[in-house]
């Protein structure tokens, strides 16, 4: 797929695969989880949407390699939820109270 | 995703976090990394299982291990015979009796009708990723059998 789109360009299988993800196609992006822990064990949480829809997805993975967890959250969040729409990074590994506990990094969804 | 998956618990894993790392790992999956995750209270159909963090990009795979009928049948699960492939097979199969023998052109339709055609005999084909959610589940099985269960079971 070249980009940007041109008028007059055939279109590719390959260009709609990000609306709906083949065997063996995968999905990256970025997240930045963070959020206020009224106290210890408090839940902080965000879904990611995905671009693609209507493929199942395998599995996720996620890195903190943009921010490692900090300001009273004490591991790397979980990926769950993981549906044809998108998934839930969320964790309950924090101590509180604190302001601004947070880890962002990428993601990468496997179909 | 994991790529196989023994009746001893055995798993062979490759990392493909950005589609760049590669790294290979085995586990058994006694591993203590190894668990389920979801949020507190959830279905068990809506938790995941964890892999140990990737030993070279330091990334955490969180695999999907429940899949309803319809996630089965997903398009990148399930290669269905449609008319669509009907008439790309009727369009490939003209496309290469005009083309010379030998040319590279022509083995490139001759492998994707190939394909189609078994597609077609078979009514449809499942793809790399159904295997892949098959083993998933077979994890899952294996998890619950050694007493590691989701949340909500304890």
């Amino acid at each position: 797929m070249s980009l940007p789109a041109v008028n007059g360009n055939t279109i590719q299988a390959s260009d709609l695969y990000q609306l709906c993800r083949p065997s063996g196609g995968q999905e990256t992006g970025h997240y930045w989880l963070a959020g206020p822990v009224y106290t210890s064990g408090a839940v902080i949480s965000l879904y990611m949407p995905s671009q693609s829809r209507g493929a199942t997805p395998v599995s996720a993975s996620i890195d903190t390699t943009q921010q490692a967890p900090t300001g009273g959250m004490t591991a790397a969040p979980s990926t769950f939820n993981l549906t044809s729409d998108g998934f839930q990074i969320s964790t309950t590994s924090t101590t509180g109270p604190n302001t601004n506990a947070r880890a962002a990094g990428g993601y990468t969804i496997q179909y | 995703m994991i790529h196989s998956i023994d009746e001893s618990g055995n798993l062979t894993w490759k990392c493909q976090h950005r589609s760049q790392c590669g790294a290979t790992a085995q586990y058994h999956i006694s591993h203590e990394r190894i668990q389920w995750h979801g949020a507190p209270g959830a279905k068990p159909e809506h938790q995941t299982v964890s892999l140990p963090p990737c030993h070279v990009c330091g990334a955490q795979t969180f695999l999907k291990v429940h899949f309803t009928e319809a996630e089965l049948k997903a398009p990148n699960m399930w290669l269905a015979w449609t008319s669509e492939r009907a008439q790309s097979l009727v369009d490939l199969q003209a496309a290469s009796a005009l083309e010379p023998d030998g040319t590279p052109h022509k083995a490139a339709l001759a492998a994707q009708i190939k394909d189609l055609e078994a597609i077609r005999d078979a009514g449809g084909l499942h793809t790399e990723s159904h295997a892949v959610a098959l083993r998933h589940m077979e994890l899952a099985r294996q998890l619950r059998a050694s007493g590691k269960v989701p949340q909500e079971d304890v």
